[in-house]
């Protein structure tokens, strides 16, 4: 054996770690600070919520799916109803979906909002990840006026909304898009985003070539992030996104190449922007009265069929798939999730890698962890 | 000597750009007031921390039980089965005999606020349920049988001392 012979070390990350986002474990192939491999091991999280959803009416199915991804619970919960919707054919009120975009748009920038301050404090950033949750309280009180929680929301039901929205909150939410797009992002820009040090840890790490993120079938700002513009929104409508104005940010290399760690970290930061214009755009729009629930059947039955919808999350593409028999309960769903597809991609961008920008490539891909497992 | 240029740089870049973030540390620190405070003492006087939740806030279920008309439908549409609800009828009398929460199984969904069809079942704003015991969590709310509201009868509040009736036994 020479002396530069490879020496390995098998190094166990996890399940609790602080940068692994929940409870998550990573098998990681070291020699000294090389990383050779890092395997993920999911699943410490699975809930069998799938399995939940077969033995429970449609409506009373709804709060779990607040805890498919709890920092995006409402877009969670839109997604739901949508599948359901579309199977039974309802139609929710047009009021009811014009709340629909403004809290999933709020919950979206309350979700970017951590998956940038998170990437930050992972870093090693502390300051930057407060004056993100300090614009997350503001986002948590708006939706504990909206409907009365401040994580696990429940506030889309089958057929609408759960509340109109209170008195004071249109102008409280619109303030506080415009404090976001005008003056928080800028300053929080020059605090951190062109911090000539981030950039040397996000800038050519972790790359994704536009090929390699359609192989491994990413979604969401990691998608984008290579370049690729594919947003639901956009691309495939669903409830009244088509009548918005708003463009989808894509990574283009911005300090390094394309599809680096930066640019998925960018990407989040220009698409708060882009919500903060939607929830503009429908609070202009919205109708000062109107229903905002559809009345459903008592009990709620959906006639025999399948469907697949699927609908932007913050982390990607959130698929339903539904399978109903005519009965109370569904007698399949199958639930697909953006994170998942982050995960698989893990193991090769691992590769050949320090140690430290493991930490980078996982806080860029911003998973989480609950929605991985299910 | 560019390799030597291009090493001043970075250090250059590094320190300017990080002087412009502690920059706005620094207005943050000297000259904004705080936006934090210290739970449940630095409120203000008088100001507990209930009263500052909004209007809709789903704390701990609360039953005005001179509305409840027994129906149980609370307790069907409970995805997690933490309403348990007995009803006897005596002489074509409906008679409630248990109203037992669980509010460290409750995952404050609302969907038995939203199904109970004479509100007798309310969201209150507390929310500070610490105790010794989880079964302090089951909250009691008859201690004895109750005779069940007439549907869509307009009595309001004159059983309140049964509202808040709790017993620490399970």
């Amino acid at each position: 054996m020479t002396e530069f012979a490879l020496e390995e070390m098998i190094l166990n990350m996890g399940p609790h770690h602080p940068s692994t986002h929940g409870v998550l474990r990573f098998i990681v192939r070291t020699d000294g600070e090389m990383m050779l491999r890092a395997t993920p091991d999911v699943g410490f999280l699975h809930r069998g919520i799938e399995k939940i959803a077969e033995l429970m009416p449609y409506e009373s199915f709804m709060p779990y799916t607040d805890r498919i991804d709890y920092l995006s619970s409402l877009n969670c919960n839109l997604g739901y109803a949508l599948t359901v919707e579309r199977l039974a054919g309802i139609e929710a009120p047009e009021k009811a979906e014009y709340l629909r975009v403004i809290g999933a748009e709020l919950t979206r920038i309350g979700s970017h909002l951590i998956a940038v301050g998170a990437l930050l404090l992972d870093l090693g950033a502390v300051t930057p990840f407060v004056h993100a949750l300090r614009e997350r309280e503001t986002y948590n009180s708006l939706m504990e006026m909206l409907c009365g929680a401040r994580l696990t929301h429940h506030y889309v039901r089958i057929g609408g909304v759960a509340f109109d929205a209170p008195d004071g909150f249109i102008e409280k939410a619109l303030s506080f898009v415009n404090h976001l797009e005008y003056e928080f992002l800028d300053e929080f820009n020059k605090l951190i985003s062109f911090n000539s040090i981030l950039i040397k840890r996000l800038a050519n790490v972790g790359i994704i070539t536009p090929e390699k993120a359609l192989e491994f079938t990413l979604v969401g700002p990691n998608l984008r992030g290579s370049g690729i513009k594919f947003d639901l929104r956009k691309d495939e409508p669903y409830s009244i996104y088509d009548r918005f104005d708003f463009e989808i940010p894509s990574g283009s290399g911005k300090f390094g190449v394309q599809g680096d760690a930066y640019d998925r970290y960018w990407v989040r930061i220009e698409e708060i922007k882009q919500s903060c214009r939607i929830v503009r755009q429908a609070i202009n729009q919205m109708p000062e009265h109107g229903e905002i629930k559809t009345k459903i059947s008592k009990p709620f039955k959906i006639p025999a069929g399948e469907i697949y919808v699927r609908t932007e999350c913050p982390r990607g593409e959130l698929g339903f798939y539904l399978i109903s028999a005519g009965g109370k309960t569904p007698y399949r769903l199958k639930i697909r999730t953006g994170s998942f597809s982050a995960m698989t991609i893990i193991e090769e961008l691992s590769e050949g890698v320090m140690v430290a920008d493991l930490v980078a490539i996982i806080g860029s891909l911003d998973v989480v962890a609950p929605e991985i497992d299910r | 000597m560019k390799a030597a240029a291009q090493y001043f740089k970075n250090i250059w870049d590094a320190v300017s750009t990080t002087a412009a973030g502690m920059r706005i540390t620094m207005k943050y620190w000297l000259f904004e007031p705080s936006i934090t405070v210290e739970y449940p003492d630095r409120l203000g006087k008088g100001i507990k921390a209930e009263d500052l939740a909004a209007d809709r806030y789903r704390g701990f279920l609360g039953l005005n039980l001179s509305k409840c008309i027994g129906c149980l439908q609370c307790m069907r549409v409970c995805p997690i089965e933490c309403i348990k609800i007995t009803t006897e009828r005596l002489e074509n009398v409906r008679f409630i005999t248990r109203f037992d929460i669980d509010q460290s199984k409750c995952m404050y969904c609302g969907l038995c606020v939203e199904a109970c069809p004479a509100s007798a079942l309310v969201f209150t704003k507390r929310f500070e349920g610490a105790c010794y015991d989880i079964n302090e969590l089951c909250i009691r709310h008859i201690k004895e049988a109750v005779k069940a509201a007439a549907p869509k009868s307009k009595a309001e509040g004159q059983n309140s001392e049964n509202r808040t009736g709790r017993i620490n036994e399970y």
